[in-house]
């Protein structure tokens, strides 16, 4: 090895056991000289090497990240490596999108035999991390003096790039936001009430979870109904904006036994992946589908229902609709906001979702609405060891939305409910959207279309693609 | 204690000059994505009768994350570092600018928690240099209800000067009466000296309450109707076991959004952080309304599902804290409702039971 | 204006460790610096493992023995997980004294039922050893100490020191299943065998810890014999961060737990919304 190391770099490799990290051995039984600046995490497979990991190790600031382990096909535990390689694909776009320089975070194939490999593997990722201009690597710091635990340093400084989306979304809702035709909601209101009631009174639901208006003139507020009697305080209309499919997985729900939901088209979707996960049986919900034409917030329409594209829920028992309104907008302000920073510098990028994520409060909100974080205790909540800081600072927070964006990948359905509800409005329905394009392009999947199809971080092909792994 | 008129641009000049010596001054401010008190350098960027911002001050009392504990770990031995101690000095002279009435009041119920023995030293030395300039509300927002709790869009609950905007206007422009209540608010009148009237002679109690009744009842009508959530507390606990708790709290989905955009929630956690070589004690915000709030390390969790947690938070409010201070720990703001997912109504809610 | 920082610790040693069971250890401290720390039987207070966080645990050794402090726990947690690490030595902080504590001048003169169920033996430790120290105040005590197995009862060798102290008895049980071989005290559930007893409820105090369950069937049974309820002395716990009623977390009705608590009468409980 090098005796003296000049930039005095630091990078994490995690290895799997049986390939990668006997290749380290054989090239360290054959005297081969390599950089220093690796350090050797080991692990049973790379199956097991969790995104949180690399998370993590920035975090403790390494200046680059490897990740090794066998060919596929040589798998200790036979797939192990395939179902990382997706994994990886897809967590390695996540980080360019939000402006890491790849050039830092690497992937490899290397085998038992291969010590030759490994050595000259190291000594490129080095290389390449040596080659960044800026030098030692900065994640996000938790501490700043000056103004009590908070880092002010990204803190309500607008990025060019955010001035840019702002007005981009500004804009698509000035020009969209045209008053639709929404006469037909009393119409519909009544037909859904008429259902809830024969649901209920002829026991085929134990509880209706719907919508009912609030103190407000322009708010609803969900409702979980079990008697027959209260059905008139169902509403439908254009201010109807949750997405309710996240209470079916909540115990005190699942408790009541069979229940009857409204959904949205876009709602309707959630209610697929939820039984792909095996969270709800089919036969224990049923599916009242009603027609929407795109729901307010504060007097603006939604941005997910510009680019509504199908407006017929996909999975349903009962549809209730007038006459079917062809409306299709099908312009999309968030692919463009995404095509916006995919086309912006990296550290554009960088300062971009720092920016963004330097004003989380960590209230979980967006947690809470979300259909698909149901796990029982959230990692952000686990504290053996503590994963993600709980402390509302800029390390904490970069961490959490991180993970919480790769969690949701290739279940995520665009219901932006999460976006919708934070408090300080952080572009949440960027980060997911991208790594739902990602997945379209990659495994040619969409989330909530068939129950039939596998989601693609939970299977693989063996001829998946892997041009990043070197 | 004192009351004066005074034109707008004094009050501006006043402000100005304060800024000027080095006083850090804060103001309701839209910062793009959202609108909270953010500090300002100059005066051109005061805007006066803003929309009340979301969040309140609270985190520059009480901020979201604190370190109040720091040590460093050798080899068997710990050291704390010692800066972390009271001093009533280290905290710049801070005022906050025109904060509406509810958020004035705000201060009341922190003050309650963080200045009981023992004293909090943290809150406590950014407290005593925080000056409090209260302005009448001129823009309810449709979920407000401080009326309810006992406050009013003139209420100087909380604040050291209060001002409010006098409807007829003079000829050289804008005034407002400007209410000294504490001796807080004396002082930082004596050390920077606001230019009164010249013309001005002593206003009355009737005049000065003819001027806030007046204001009152201009902005009444825009926000829920007054009921009375301060009296009959009682019924709240006496319902503790009703089926409508069930009802309510089914639908909560357990985040912290009504805690963290609350003026009076004061709730908080202690964890022991790790960053390079030093480890920090920090106090963070939170929720009664997550489900790690009450669990035990065992699992046992006294308050198992939401029903309770949001049933916890309404009775904490409106029970537990008016039996021991006299006020609800409510000041009728409604951001809670604003910010709700599901836009529970705590309005709603409360009023269930008076 | 010289204010101290309540959130930060106190050094302590620790002198010396001894293991109750597999999984409750009873740790033995002394003050690094001159420490003025004063507390009464039944207070509690916070034990930091730096680098790790906080936990509670109720101080287990009587004021009367204030030349160290004692602290047992259970394995559970994170902190607890930390804490059997730290060996005989090392340092660790505490902060406290914490809460209330058993009123034990009114018990003078009456007889006294302690009755402790696994780990919450720890919080009747403080009071038996206050009592034993001035045991001429008191009249007759019984203890009645229930586990769920021989290997989970605490403090056993303190327990046979105590039972050779006059007009103290001594009453040992476990669950059914739990007992061994040479197992010779009784088996049984604490509030079945206390009601065997048939103690005499006119004047006499019972002060009981242990788990909910346990805490839940011995007030019923305490009231089949005619206790009176401002006669029952038990301690809650709660999640606690702060321990001085500020953080929120051990709120339960009207009450916090850290500070009007832990010591509660049966009667104060019974006007508690049932959150504990």
């Amino acid at each position: 090895m090098n005796t003296q190391n000049q930039n005095n770099i630091k990078i994490a490799a995690f290895v799997c056991n049986w390939c990668s990290y006997a290749g380290a051995d054989s090239a360290g039984t054959s005297r081969l000289q390599y950089d220093d600046s690796i350090r050797i995490i080991r692990f049973p497979c790379t199956g097991r090497i969790d995104p949180i990991f690399i998370i993590k190790a920035f975090e403790t600031e390494v200046d680059g990240v490897l990740v090794s382990g066998c060919h596929p096909g040589d798998c200790h535990y036979s797939t192990g490596n395939f179902y990382a390689r997706r994994r990886f694909n897809v967590f390695r776009s996540l980080m360019e999108f939000i402006g890491l320089d790849l050039r830092r975070l690497h992937f490899s194939w290397v085998s038992a035999a291969e010590g030759a490999k490994w050595a000259n593997v190291v000594n490129k990722v080095s290389s390449e991390v040596k080659s960044i201009p800026n030098g030692k690597f900065k994640w996000a710091l938790t501490y700043h003096k000056k103004n009590n635990g908070q880092n002010t340093e990204h803190k309500n400084k607008k990025t060019e790039l955010s001035k840019k989306i702002k007005n981009l979304y500004e804009s698509f809702i000035k020009e969209y936001n045209k008053p639709f035709p929404y006469e037909k909601e009393n119409t519909l209101t009544e037909q859904l009430r008429t259902l809830a009631k024969n649901l209920l009174v002829n026991n085929k639901v134990n509880a209706i979870i719907g919508y009912k208006s609030s103190n407000f003139e322009k708010l609803t507020t969900p409702v979980v109904i079990t008697n027959p009697e209260s059905v008139n305080q169902l509403v439908w209309n254009r201010y109807c904006v949750n997405n309710l499919t996240s209470y079916l997985t909540r115990p005190k729900i699942k408790k009541l036994g069979k229940i009857g939901i409204v959904v949205k088209a876009c709602d309707s979707k959630s209610i697929i992946g939820l039984i792909q996960e095996n969270q709800i049986n089919r036969d224990d919900i049923f599916i009242i589908g009603i027609q929407c034409d795109g729901v307010l917030e504060n007097e603006k329409i939604l941005e997910k229902c510009l680019s509504c594209s199908n407006r017929i829920p996909v999975i349903k028992n009962e549809y209730i609709y007038d006459k079917e309104i062809e409306i299709k907008l099908n312009v999309n302000v968030i692919d463009e906001a995404i095509k916006l920073i995919e086309n912006s510098s990296i550290e554009e990028r960088w300062n971009f979702w720092q920016e963004e994520f330097s004003r989380c409060i960590r209230c979980y909100a967006c947690r809470t609405v979300c259909p698909f974080c149901y796990c029982e205790t959230c990692i952000t909540d686990k504290h053996r060891p503590q994963w993600i800081s709980p402390s509302a600072s800029p390390k904490g927070n970069f961490s959490w939305n991180l993970i919480r964006a790769f969690h949701l990948s290739g279940r995520c359905i665009g219901c932006n409910e999460c976006s919708r509800v934070c408090p300080v409005n952080i572009h949440l329905d960027i980060l997911n959207r991208k790594i739902a394009l990602e997945i379209k392009k990659e495994f040619e999947y969409e989330a909530g279309v068939s129950i039939d199809v596998s989601p693609p971080l939970t299977t693989y092909r063996p001829d998946d693609s892997q041009e990043f792994i070197l | 204690m004192k009351a004066f008129i005074v034109e707008e641009k004094n009050i501006l000049n006043w402000l100005s000059k304060l800024l000027q010596s080095n006083i850090k001054v804060y103001v309701p401010k839209n910062v793009e994505d959202y609108s909270s008190y953010e500090q300002i350098e100059q005066i051109e960027d005061l805007v006066l009768h803003q929309k009340r911002p979301e969040f309140s001050f609270k985190n520059i009392l009480f901020p979201q994350t604190e370190s109040v504990l720091e040590y460093t770990i050798e080899k068997n031995w710990v050291k704390t570092n010692p800066d972390l101690n009271y001093n009533s000095t280290s905290e710049e002279k801070t005022i906050i600018f025109g904060a509406p009435p509810c958020d004035c009041a705000s201060i009341i119920a922190l003050n309650h928690v963080f200045l009981s023995e023992p004293i909090d030293i943290f809150y406590k030395s950014k407290f005593d240099n925080v000056y409090i300039i209260g302005l009448a509300c001129t823009n309810p927002e449709p979920e407000c209800f401080c009326t309810s709790v006992g406050s009013s869009m003139t209420s100087t609950k909380g604040s050291d000067i209060f001002l409010t905007p006098l409807s007829s206007k003079s000829n050289s422009g804008k005034e407002y009466l400007v209410e000294v209540i504490t001796t807080k608010g004396m002082e930082l009148l004596k050390d920077y000296e606001l230019q009164v009237q010249k013309s001005n002679k002593k206003i009355t109690k009737n005049a000065i309450e003819e001027i806030k009744r007046k204001h009152d009842s201009k902005y009444e009508s825009q926000i829920l109707p007054k009921k009375d959530f301060t009296q009959n507390n009682q019924t709240l606990s006496e319902n503790f076991y009703s089926k409508d708790w069930e009802e309510i709290g089914i639908t909560c989905f357990g985040c912290g959004v009504c805690a963290y955009v609350c003026p009076t929630c004061t709730c908080y956690d202690l964890v022991d952080e790790y960053e390079s070589g030093c480890f920090r004690r920090c106090k963070n915000w939170d929720s009664c309304g997550f489900a790690n709030f009450t669990l035990h390390a065992s699992g046992h969790n006294p308050r198992p599902t939401q029903i309770e947690r949001y049933r916890q938070r309404i009775l904490h409010k409106f029970t537990y804290f008016t039996e021991q201070v006299g006020m609800t720990m409510c000041v009728g703001c409604g951001r809670c409702t604003k910010f709700c997912p599901v836009h529970k109504d705590i309005y709603e809610v409360r009023s269930r039971w008076i | 204006m010289d204010l101290k920082n309540p959130y930060a610790p106190e050094l302590y040693s620790v002198i010396d460790l001894k293991d109750e069971t597999s999984d409750v250890r009873t740790l033995r401290l002394k003050p690094l610096n001159d420490s003025s720390f004063q507390w009464h039987a039944g207070q509690f207070a916070q034990f930091t493992v730096f680098g790790t966080g906080e936990c509670p645990f109720t101080i287990a050794n009587s004021p009367t023995r204030s030349e160290y402090l004692e602290c047992s726990f259970k394995l559970m947690g994170k902190v607890t997980t930390a804490l059997r690490e730290v060996e005989i030595g090392n340092v660790i902080g505490v902060r406290g004294p914490y809460g209330n504590w058993f009123d034990t001048d009114s018990w003078k003169g009456r007889d006294l039922y302690f009755v402790g169920g696994g780990i919450g033996m720890a919080a009747l430790r403080s009071p038996l050893q206050y009592v034993l120290d001035n045991r001429n105040d008191y009249g007759e005590i019984l203890i009645l100490n229930g586990a769920r197995t021989v290997s989970d009862l605490v403090y056993v060798n303190e327990m046979k020191e105590w039972e050779n102290i006059p007009g103290v008895k001594l009453i040992r049980t476990v669950d059914p299943g739990g007992e061994t071989m040479d197992w010779d005290g009784e088996i049984g559930l604490v509030p079945n065998l206390f009601e065997k007893l048939s103690p005499k409820a006119n004047g006499s105090i019972v002060i009981t810890c242990g788990p909910p369950i346990m805490i839940h069937y011995m007030l019923i049974t305490l009231d089949k014999l005619g206790f009176k309820k401002s006669n029952i002395v038990t301690t809650l716990e709660n999640k606690m961060k702060c321990g001085f009623g500020k953080c929120g977390r051990c709120n339960v009705g009207p009450i916090y737990v850290c500070k009007e608590g832990p010591v509660f009468t049966a009667e104060q409980l019974e006007k508690l919304p049932k959150e504990f």
